[in-house]
């Protein structure tokens, strides 16, 4: 009897009522809800986008005209662009390389790397606001601790925020800082899932320290580390926190005005809602295709 | 020639263990260049106005005193903007953790016509940064009466796709003969999914419960659009205010800072571990 009751539950399994309710109660409401909060308004920008004036009010269709006035006539635009790229340039590959060489190190040292780890990891706890508040305090020219510390190793001194060639790496220094310990943490990971035996094997076989990293440690972490740049590249892109809290006015001589900044400046302070809107999906673009073009590289390149 | 050569670089060899103890240091001011803000803020909040200002600048306060505090709470409504900050949190991370358990448990255990669309729909929408519904999301709270309201800074963030897609991934492994006895047993779903694969759960749970959480605590650029009073303003918010309005009140901003650092630090003290491994196990951004 339980056999055959079994059987026939199983034969039922798809179409049971009970579990249909659930399932469609559970995708409708919570995916109802982030098509609400998410889908809707994705698709209202893109409508938003192709139009001008105030929504809600006077609303007027005007086709590409918004993506054209970025690229042609928005000198700004242009500013924000490099100056985002600068940022990312000059913020990912530090971070990178700094984290792998400390996260070398701390695979090695295993005792203290209780101790050490968290310590790096910190700064990640810290919500961008109170770094950008902190650093501000260090850049001050005159009572700032780091003019402080060069002055007395008789070095010269900076003006940090203040001037438009020191503002960007500035800040750039500043969120190298707060990066490094997630990629540690990432990467360390990585290389401790690297089988023991692989190294032991290759040892045997006469394999030298650069031959070891070369052909086992990069390959294997490789699919980290593109994951680790493609995520990284992507949060520098948006980069907004340090940049409104430090230098509110976009920094001297626009230099550390960035792509998000002035889509937060067009949309919400002068109110250009909709030429905001197609900021935002010249941004998105950009993040897509940077992300492919990464991903190709790092495809074509680690093949092992 | 061979014999000679390794005991050169052999392991005993005295330049190895001074280059040891040259990288281990490098290791060692590497943390402490990590944490020597945190002490230098910590310290700073007890420090008096003078003494912030001040050329040498002191580490530790020569003459500690809380009136920087006081001060603080002159010209924010600070204690409200810290109640704000955990609200807010709390209730997002709680509804993520539900929605995107509930929903990681139907699409990792469940078969239905266009799951695999929808899901692939879901994964997509990671890709699109938040700048691009910014807009038109603050048009949507506008509309709907709810800024500068807990609902229009916390609704919006309920449902996280990243959320969902961890879940998925977690309850997608777990053996599905709970479920099955459970059902045989006559069980609800709904009462399944509570009294089993919730309990199952539980290490996933935490993890993204500490990661939701860190993402929300310091968020500015979704308050700073939704929230406009002082009173409503959470506590990222207010320091930013801070630093636009009182441009070199480094002393007010200190002691804000340290509301905003020390109740994520001093957790991260007692979890280390879990936080850790948290991380590691999703890859989430901060």
């Amino acid at each position: 009897m339980p056999g055959a009751l079994m059987k026939l539950l199983r034969k039922n399994q798809k179409l049971s009522t009970k579990k249909l309710n659930f399932v469609y109660t559970g995708i409708i409401s919570v995916l109802g809800f982030y098509a609400l909060f998410f889908l809707f308004p994705l698709l209202y920008a893109g409508f938003l986008s192709v139009t001008s004036g105030i929504p809600g009010e006077s609303l007027s269709f005007i086709g590409l005209e918004n993506y054209r006035y970025a690229f042609y006539e928005d000198s700004l635009f242009w500013v924000a662009l490099k100056n985002t790229l600068y940022f990312t340039a000059l913020t990912l590959f530090p971070t990178t390389v700094l984290a792998l060489l400390i996260a070398a190190g701390l695979n090695r040292a295993m005792k203290s790397r209780s101790i050490l780890l968290p310590c790096y990891f910190a700064p990640q706890l810290t919500a961008l606001v109170a770094v950008a508040v902190i650093f501000r305090y260090f850049y001050d020219p005159t009572v700032g601790l780091f003019n402080f510390i060069l002055s007395k190793l008789r070095l010269p001194q900076f003006y940090y925020l203040e001037d438009a060639r020191e503002a960007m790496p500035s800040i750039v220094l500043m969120c190298i800082w707060r990066e490094v310990g997630w990629a540690v943490v990432i990467f360390l990971a990585g290389l401790q899932s690297i089988p023991e035996q692989y190294y032991e094997a290759a040892q045997l076989d006469g394999a030298n320290r650069w031959q070891l990293l070369r052909r086992i440690t990069l390959p294997l972490l490789s699919p980290i580390i593109l994951f680790y740049v493609i995520l990284e590249m992507v949060w520098c892109f948006q980069i907004f926190d340090p940049m409104y809290v430090v230098t509110p006015q976009g920094g001297p001589l626009h230099s550390t005005y960035t792509i998000v900044f002035h889509i937060y400046r067009n949309g919400f302070f002068y109110w250009r809602m909709p030429y905001a809107c197609a900021l935002t999906y010249v941004l998105f673009l950009i993040c897509l295709t940077a992300t492919i073009i990464v991903l190709r590289i790092g495809r074509t390149s680690w093949e092992y | 020639m061979q014999t000679k050569k390794n005991e050169f670089i052999g392991r005993d060899h005295w330049i190895n263990q001074i280059v040891k103890v040259f990288l281990y240091l490098l290791l060692v001011i590497g943390a402490v260049t990590s944490v020597f803000p945190f002490l230098w803020v910590i310290f700073s909040a007890f420090k008096t106005s003078k003494e912030i200002f001040q050329v040498p600048p002191t580490f530790f306060p020569h003459q500690p005193t809380l009136r920087n505090f006081y001060q603080l709470l002159e010209f924010l409504p600070y204690g409200r903007q810290m109640l704000n900050s955990f609200i807010f949190t709390t209730s997002i991370m709680v509804g993520v953790l539900f929605t995107s358990s509930l929903a990681g448990y139907i699409f990792g255990k469940f078969d239905f016509p266009g799951k695999n669309i929808l899901f692939l729909l879901i994964l997509v929408t990671l890709m699109i940064p938040f700048s691009v519904i910014a807009v038109p999301l603050y048009l949507l709270i506008s509309f709907i009466g709810w800024i500068d309201t807990y609902q229009g800074l916390i609704v919006p963030s309920l449902v996280s796709a990243f959320g969902i897609f961890f879940m998925r991934q977690y309850i997608h492994g777990i053996p599905g003969d709970y479920m099955e006895a459970a059902r045989i047993d006559g069980f609800s779903e709904f009462s399944i999914y509570v009294k089993i694969i919730l309990p199952l759960i539980k290490p996933a749970l935490a993890a993204l419960a500490i990661l939701t959480f860190l993402f929300h605590w310091g968020r500015l650029l979704w308050p700073l659009l939704v929230i406009d009073s002082e009173v409503m303003k959470t506590l990222s918010l207010g320091i930013a205010g801070l630093t636009q309005a009182r441009a070199a009140r480094y002393d007010l901003q200190m002691v804000a800072s340290c509301g905003l650092i020390l109740p994520v630090l001093m957790f991260f003290l007692v979890t280390q571990r879990q936080f850790i491994k948290s991380v590691q196990l999703s890859g989430l951004k901060g």
